[in-house]
C-alpha cells in the first residue's frame, strides 16, 4: 500500500503543477529559449522534474488513490518516465552514499586544503616570494621564533612561507604531467585497441619496453639529456605516465570495440575518427578517470624525490628541495626536514585515499 | 616439456636483439646530450689529453663511425672513464665495484618484501574488516604515501639521535654509509662486502657490515610491501567468492587449509609477478635510499654524474640498468611458466 501510495502522489502532484508551469511563457526568458526552440519534450520535461515531489494535500492524493484501486488498468502517463528518474536518483544517491565514506572525504579535505593553500599563498605567506629565494648571510637554520614560527632554512629563509609556496611547483608538475601522460596515453591507446595489426603491435612493444624501465631512471635520463628545468621534469613524469594509461585504454577500448553500436556507426558511414573519439572513447574512459588520482599522488611523489637527490630545477622554491637542504643539518635543525617531509606525505595520502575511495564507488568490479 | 624449454630458447633469443636495441638507443640519447663528450672533460684538462680523447672515439669522424667504434669498444670491454667522478678510473672498473654493492641492498628486501606482503595480504583476508585488516590497509596506505627519503632520515634522525640521546649511548645504529669511518676494508675479492668478510674470516666487520644494512633495508621493506598486500588482497577476496572454497570447505578442510592451499595458490600468480619484477626494478630503484643513507652505491654514483657530466659514467650506468631489467624480465617470464603451467607458450 505504501508503495502504491508513493507513487501516486507523484502522479497527482503533477496533475496539479502544469497550470502554474504554463503561466508564464518559459520562451520569454532568454536562458530557456533554446530549450523552448530545440528539444521537443520540453514541457514534459518539466511536468516530470524531480523537483515537484512534495508533500500536498491529502484530499486529492487520497481521490487518485481510490481510482487507482477501483478503476481497471488506471495509470497516470507519464509514470514510466518517473520512475525512470526515480530509478536514476536513486542510483545517483546510492553512489554518494558509497563516495561519501570517511576516508574519502578526509582525502578530500586534505587536497581541498592544500590546493587552497597553494592558490592564495601570497595572501598567506608571512614573507613574500622574493624574500624566502633571496640569500643572506645571517640567520641560517634558526629555530621556531616569534619571528619565524617554522623556523629557518639555509641563507634565513622562512620555512612556513616556503611550506606556503613549496606546494605550487608539485601540483603545477603534477597537473601538466596528468595532462600530458593522460592525452597521449589515451590516443596512443585507442588508436592502439582500435586498428590493431602492426600499429598495435608496434605501440604496444613501445610500452613494454618503457615500462620495463624502472621510472625514476628513465626519469633521471631524461634529465641528465634536457637539463635540469621543472619543465622538463613535468615533460618527464608526463613521458613516463603515457605507456601505463595506454595499456589500461587499450584493454578498456578492446572490451568496446566489438559491441554492435560500433557496427551501427560504422554501417551510418562514421568514419574512423569519429568511431574512436565520439562513439568508443565515451564508453571505454571510466577506468581511466579512476586511476588520476592515482597517478597524481605518485607524480607528486616523485617529483619531490627528484628534487630531493638534487637533479631538480636547483634552488627551488619545492617541499622536495627543502627536505635535501635539511638533510644536510639533520641532527642539528631537523625542523627543516619534518614540515616539508609531512607536508609531501599528506599530499600523496590524500590524492591515495580520495583515489581508493572513487576506485571502491565507482569500479563495477568491487 | 619440448614446448617449455624452445619456449625459454626463443625468449632468451629474442632479448638478444633488445639488448642490441637499448645499447643503440642509448648511443643516440647521449648524442642529444648538449656538447660532444669531450666537451665533458674537466676544464683543466690539457689540449693534447683532449685531442688524445678526440682520436680514441673518432669524434670528428661522421656519426656511423662513432657509432662502430662505440659498439666496437663496448665489446671489447672498453667503456670509456669517468671524468669527474672519480676521474681517470675506467668505468667498468667503477662498475664492478658498485654492482655488488647496490645488490648487496636490493637483495635481502627482494625477498622479505613478498614475504611479507603476502603474510599481511593473507591476514588482512582472514580477518577481513576487523582491527588486524585496518591495521594492515593503514600502513598500507602509509607505505605508499610516504616519501622514501622522508621515511629514511626520520629512521636516521630517530636511530641516530633521539634513541643513543635517551639511552645514553647504549642503543646506537649506525645511520650512513656501508661501514664504520676507518674500519679497513676486506681483501677485494668479489666486491660483495659480505661476502669478503666471510672470505677473509673477519667476524667485526661483517658484523659492521651487517648492521649498517638494517635500517636501509627496513626502509626499503616498508615502502614497497603495501602494492604485494594491496595486490594479495583484493585477489584473494576474490578467489574467496569462488565455488572450489565452498566445495573444499563442505568436504571438511580446516581454514587454514583452505586458506594456505586452495585460496593461496590460485591468488597468488598475479602477486608474484608483481613481486619479481618489482624485485629487479629495486636493483635500480633504490637511488633515492642510497642518497638518504649516504651509501656509495649504483644509484647515488648515477645522481652525481648527471651533476657532475660524466658523460661515460652515464652511458655506462644507463646500460648496466637496462642490460638489468631486460635480463629481469626474461627471468620473469621464464619463472612465470614454471608457476603457471596453465601458461600457453607461443
Amino acid at each position: 500500500m505504501t508503495e502504491v501510495n508513493y507513487i501516486n502522489k507523484i502522479t497527482m502532484v503533477q496533475e496539479e503543477e502544469i497550470p502554474t508551469l504554463k503561466g508564464p511563457n518559459p520562451a520569454k526568458t532568454l536562458k530557456n529559449l533554446g530549450a523552448f526552440l530545440f528539444k521537443r519534450d520540453f514541457f514534459q520535461e518539466n511536468r516530470t522534474s524531480l523537483t515537484l515531489l512534495k508533500e500536498n494535500e491529502p484530499k486529492q492524493s487520497r481521490r487518485n488513490i481510490l481510482k487507482f484501486l477501483f478503476k481497471p488498468k488506471y495509470r497516470h502517463e507519464p509514470i514510466e518516465e518517473i520512475e525512470y528518474k526515480i530509478a536514476q536518483e536513486k542510483s545517483k544517491r546510492t553512489l554518494m552514499k558509497k563516495l561519501l565514506t570517511p576516508l574519502t572525504i578526509l582525502g578530500f579535505i586534505i587536497i581541498s586544503i592544500i590546493v587552497f593553500i597553494t592558490i592564495f599563498a601570497p595572501w598567506l605567506a608571512p614573507y613574500s616570494y622574493v624574500d624566502i629565494s633571496i640569500n643572506r648571510f645571517t640567520g641560517s637554520f634558526q629555530p621556531p621564533s616569534k619571528d619565524h614560527l617554522l623556523g629557518t632554512t639555509e641563507f634565513g629563509r622562512d620555512l612556513l612561507s616556503r611550506l606556503i609556496y613549496g606546494g605550487r611547483e608539485s601540483l603545477t608538475a603534477g597537473i601538466g604531467a596528468i595532462i600530458i601522460g593522460y592525452g597521449f596515453g589515451i590516443l596512443f591507446g585507442v588508436i592502439s585497441a582500435y586498428f590493431g595489426g602492426w600499429v598495435d603491435k608496434f605501440i604496444m612493444r613501445t610500452f613494454d619496453l618503457m615500462l620495463s624501465f624502472p621510472g625514476l631512471i628513465l626519469v633521471m635520463t631524461i634529465i641528465a639529456v634536457m637539463g635540469r628545468t621543472m619543465d622538463n621534469v613535468l615533460l618527464a613524469y608526463g613521458l613516463i605516465t603515457i605507456p601505463g594509461i595506454g595499456r589500461l585504454m587499450r584493454g578498456s577500448v578492446l572490451q568496446e570495440k566489438n559491441k554492435i553500436y560500433v557496427d551501427a556507426a560504422e554501417t551510418a558511414g562514421a568514419k574512423h575518427f569519429r568511431i574512436m573519439f565520439n562513439h568508443i572513447l565515451p564508453n571505454s574512459i571510466s577506468p581511466i578517470i579512476i586511476s588520476i588520482s592515482f597517478s597524481m599522488g605518485g607524480v607528486i611523489l616523485g617529483v619531490a624525490g627528484l628534487n630531493f637527490i638534487g637533479l631538480g630545477e636547483p634552488d627551488i622554491v619545492e617541499w622536495g628541495y627543502d627536505v635535501n637542504v635539511g638533510s644536510q643539518h639533520l641532527f642539528s635543525a631537523p625542523w627543516t626536514i619534518l614540515w616539508p617531509g609531512l607536508l609531501i606525505a599528506m599530499t600523496a595520502l590524500g590524492f591515495i585515499l580520495l583515489g581508493d575511495g572513487l576506485r571502491d564507488a565507482l569500479d563495477p568490479k568491487s | 616439456m619440448t614446448n617449455l624449454l624452445s619456449y625459454i630458447i626463443k625468449r632468451i633469443l629474442a632479448a638478444i636483439p633488445l639488448i642490441f636495441l637499448l645499447i643503440i638507443v642509448t648511443w643516440i640519447f647521449a648524442q642529444l646530450m648538449p656538447g660532444d663528450p669531450s666537451s665533458f672533460l674537466p676544464k683543466t684538462t690539457p689540449p693534447a689529453v683532449i685531442q688524445a680523447f678526440r682520436d680514441k672515439w673518432r669524434l670528428d669522424d661522421p656519426w656511423y663511425t662513432q657509432l662502430w667504434v662505440y659498439i666496437k669498444n663496448l665489446f671489447r670491454g672498453d667503456l670509456g672513464e669517468s671524468a669527474n667522478v672519480a676521474p681517470g678510473m675506467p668505468v667498468k672498473d667503477l662498475l664492478k665495484v658498485l654492482i655488488p654493492r647496490t645488490i648487496e641492498i636490493a637483495f635481502i628486501p627482494m625477498f622479505l618484501i613478498p614475504i611479507v606482503g603476502i603474510k599481511t595480504g593473507l591476514t588482512t583476508v582472514k580477518h577481513k574488516d576487523q582491527w588486524q585488516d585496518t591495521l594492515v590497509r593503514g600502513l598500507a596506505v602509509l607505505g605508499l604515501a610516504l616519501p622514501s627519503f622522508f621515511l629514511g632520515l626520520l629512521l636516521r634522525y630517530f636511530f641516530g639521535y633521539l634513541l643513543p640521546d635517551f639511552t645514553g649511548g647504549v642503543f646506537d645504529l649506525p645511520t650512513s654509509g656501508l661501514k664504520t669511518p676507518g674500519y679497513p676494508d676486506p681483501p677485494a675479492l668479489t666486491n660483495f662486502r659480505i661476502i669478503d668478510c666471510i672470505i677473509a674470516n673477519n667476524l667485526s666487520l661483517l658484523l659492521d657490515t651487517l648492521v649498517h644494512l638494517i635500517l636501509p633495508i627496513a626502509c626499503l621493506t616498508f615502502l614497497s610491501f603495501a602494492s604485494i598486500t594491496r595486490q594479495t588482497r583484493s585477489s584473494m577476496l576474490d578467489v574467496m567468492e569462488q565455488d572450489f572454497i565452498r566445495t573444499a570447505r563442505a568436504k571438511g578442510c580446516s581454514e587454514n587449509v583452505v586458506y594456505k592451499k586452495h585460496a593461496l595458490r590460485n591468488a597468488l600468480i598475479p602477486t608474484v609477478t608483481i613481486a619479481i619484477s618489482d624485485g629487479f626494478a629495486l636493483l635500480a630503484g633504490t637511488t633515492i635510499i642510497e642518497i638518504t643513507f649516504n651509501i656509495r652505491a649504483l644509484g647515488n654514483n648515477f645522481v652525481r654524474a648527471i651533476l657532475s657530466n660524466d658523460y661515460w659514467l652515464i652511458v655506462g650506468i644507463v646500460q648496466v640498468i637496462g642490460i638489468i631489467v631486460i635480463l629481469g624480465n626474461l627471468l620473469t617470464d621464464i619463472v612465470y611458466t614454471f608457476i603457471d603451467p596453465r601458461i600457453i607458450y607461443d
